[in-house]
């Protein structure tokens, strides 16, 4: 569905990508993982046509460079801001989205996506999760069987991200190609059929998510006061794949993914006294991907 | 109903929504009002002065106004969006990127175009049951005029918007661009003429290079075609080419100022990252 070939691009001096190929097949949930300013947002720029770049792309057969429209007709789109017009209501959104797409309004993803009663709601009065979530169902105009997500998640909670991260999982599994992009790896891993991980405009891994492994890292950042200082040290030096890192005030510990509440277990039956805590969301260390299960480029 | 005619649509109904549209379209039509009945009351008559002689007293006024108008809507419009992010969610759909220029393009246009055949058009019915209908063709050639110099800034201001970065660049470049449109190019036409001694034939050619002046001779051509009126570049050009020759080359030199810069615009838009 999605092919890129030999796909670099630059800014000045700066090379946003370096000699990206892969292929996307029809169907399926491909989540793009890296940190901020590895790429991500840059390539789906690419796929759309936003960006001039050297090599080739092209959705459904159709030449990005070439034929743009028919491209684009293919693809629906969620920005990381999604800058709708803050003055049309709900439905004047949806409605001008077909009218771009050439197609009559599909007013029920309203409903799918929980807006109904915000129908007449200007889009500037929304919340950043409903705002989010009229996006989505924008993007659904015209049933493109293409979805390209930019880091969707970075403004809503940790509930509404779940409900996106279940409702692209849908769409997915309803046979549309989901492509997220996104620097946090905990439930879209979980969904997702295959990954790709962006490291300074590289493409360092391209397979299935189950193949990360030990890549995918989770911090949790213990606020202390000099107190128990030893103890947290011994915990964390007890538990095997466990970094510790040391600045003022605080302890960090980088687990494998899904080892933090087994970190916090034993700090709290050690009795240690922590200020604050604070779990951060699992992300990929590209640094740490064995190639093999995957394509490292 | 194509991405570009949608797009055209919405520009004109965020014009509809917001508050300048009206504005524009009742300050025109007070200002026609308002000019024929001084002229009126400065001659000691009564009701309200005709067509001719309102369209005469509104010509100044126009011409700078709807320089300025096109220019920040048509400079404001791209820059702001890319500032928001809407550009980006735009550019994602399936239009090309002239068809996305266009379509904003047209949109702007009808607005403007809306709001001056409104303005103009609630005045010219006033005077045309107070005064008669003498000199209502011309009125109305004038109301084209200044549709189609509406459209030649509104072009110049697409430009200054796929050029800028930042809405703030581009209002700046088009208040620049205006000031030097309507105030700076008659000096340096007087200076040319004063202090370099240039002909009537070398003002004749430079006129060519602003629209607001090919603008004001067009109308003065329309209004009344003696030369006491046109001045000596108009002078001229109706010896050489006579009344119709110089209105159609005022008429092709103002659509070469709107064709020119959309042109311009549509190159530079397509050849650049728009993000």
């Amino acid at each position: 569905m999605i092919t890129v070939r030999g796909l670099s691009k630059r800014f000045g001096r700066v090379a946003a990508l370096q000699n990206i190929s892969t292929e996307i097949p029809p169907g399926g949930f491909v989540v793009l993982l890296g940190a901020n300013g590895a790429g991500k947002t840059t390539l789906l720029r690419c796929v759309l046509g936003l960006h001039a770049y050297e090599g080739a792309v092209s959705v459904g057969g159709h030449d990005v460079a070439r034929d743009g429209p028919a491209a684009r007709a293919l693809v629906g789109y969620v920005p990381q801001r999604p800058a709708l017009p803050g003055e049309l209501t709900c439905v004047e959104v949806l409605d001008l989205w077909a009218r771009l797409r050439a197609t009559a309004p599909r007013l029920e993803w309203l409903d799918r996506v929980g807006l109904t009663e915000a129908a007449s709601t200007p889009a500037r009065a929304l919340s950043g999760g409903m705002r989010q979530r009229l996006a989505l169902a924008a993007a659904m105009q015209g049933d493109p069987p293409v979805l390209l997500f930019d880091e969707p998640a970075a403004s809503l909670d940790v509930a509404a991200r779940r409900a996106l991260h279940r409702d692209l999982a849908a769409l997915s599994a309803a046979g549309r190609t989901v492509v997220l992009s996104t620097h946090l790896a905990a439930e879209p891993l979980a969904a997702a059929t295959r990954a790709l991980v962006l490291d300074r405009g590289r493409l360092v891994y391209d397979g299935a998510p189950s193949a990360l492994g030990a890549a995918v890292r989770q911090r949790v950042v213990f606020t202390m006061n000099g107190t128990g200082r030893d103890d947290l040290r011994a915990v964390i030096g007890s538990r095997p794949g466990v970094q510790l890192d040391e600045s003022n005030g605080t302890v960090v510990a980088t687990t494998p993914a899904g080892q933090a509440f087994e970190l916090l277990a034993a700090v709290a039956s050690a009795g240690i006294p922590a200020l604050a805590v604070r779990v951060e969301e699992p992300s990929v260390d590209p640094a740490l991907i064995v190639t093999a299960g995957g394509q490292g480029s | 109903m194509t991405p570009a005619a949608a797009l055209a649509r919405h520009e004109l109904h965020q014009a509809a929504r917001g508050r300048w549209l009206a504005a524009f379209a009742v300050g025109f039509a007070v200002l026609a009002l308002g000019l024929s009945l001084v002229g009126l009351r400065v001659e000691g008559a009564a009701g309200l002065e005709g067509y001719g002689r309102t369209t005469a007293s509104l010509l100044n006024l126009s011409l700078t106004l709807i320089p300025l108008v096109a220019l920040l809507l048509g400079a404001g419009g791209i820059a702001g969006d890319r500032e928001t992010g809407a550009l980006e969610a735009l550019l994602a759909q399936p239009l090309t990127r002239t068809g996305f220029l266009l379509g904003r393009f047209a949109g702007q246009l009808a607005a403007v175009g809306l709001a001056t055949v409104l303005g103009f058009g609630v005045a010219g019915t006033l005077i045309g049951l107070a005064a008669g209908s003498s000199g209502g063709a011309q009125y109305l050639a004038y109301v084209a005029i200044a549709l189609l110099l509406a459209a030649a800034y509104l072009a110049i201001g697409t430009v200054v918007a796929v050029c800028s970065r930042a809405r703030l660049a581009a209002t700046a470049a088009a208040l620049s661009i205006w000031f030097a449109s309507v105030v700076l190019f008659d000096l340096a036409l007087i200076g040319l003429g004063a202090a370099a001694g240039a002909g009537a034939r070398t003002l004749a050619v430079a006129m060519l290079f602003n629209p607001v002046e090919i603008a004001r001779l067009l109308t003065l051509l329309v209004l009344d075609p003696g030369l006491e009126m046109l001045g000596p570049v108009g002078g001229l050009l109706t010896a050489r080419l006579g009344g119709a020759g110089t209105a159609a080359l005022l008429f092709a030199a103002l659509s070469a100022w709107i064709a020119g810069p959309l042109a311009l615009a549509a190159t530079i838009f397509e050849s650049r990252d728009p993000l």
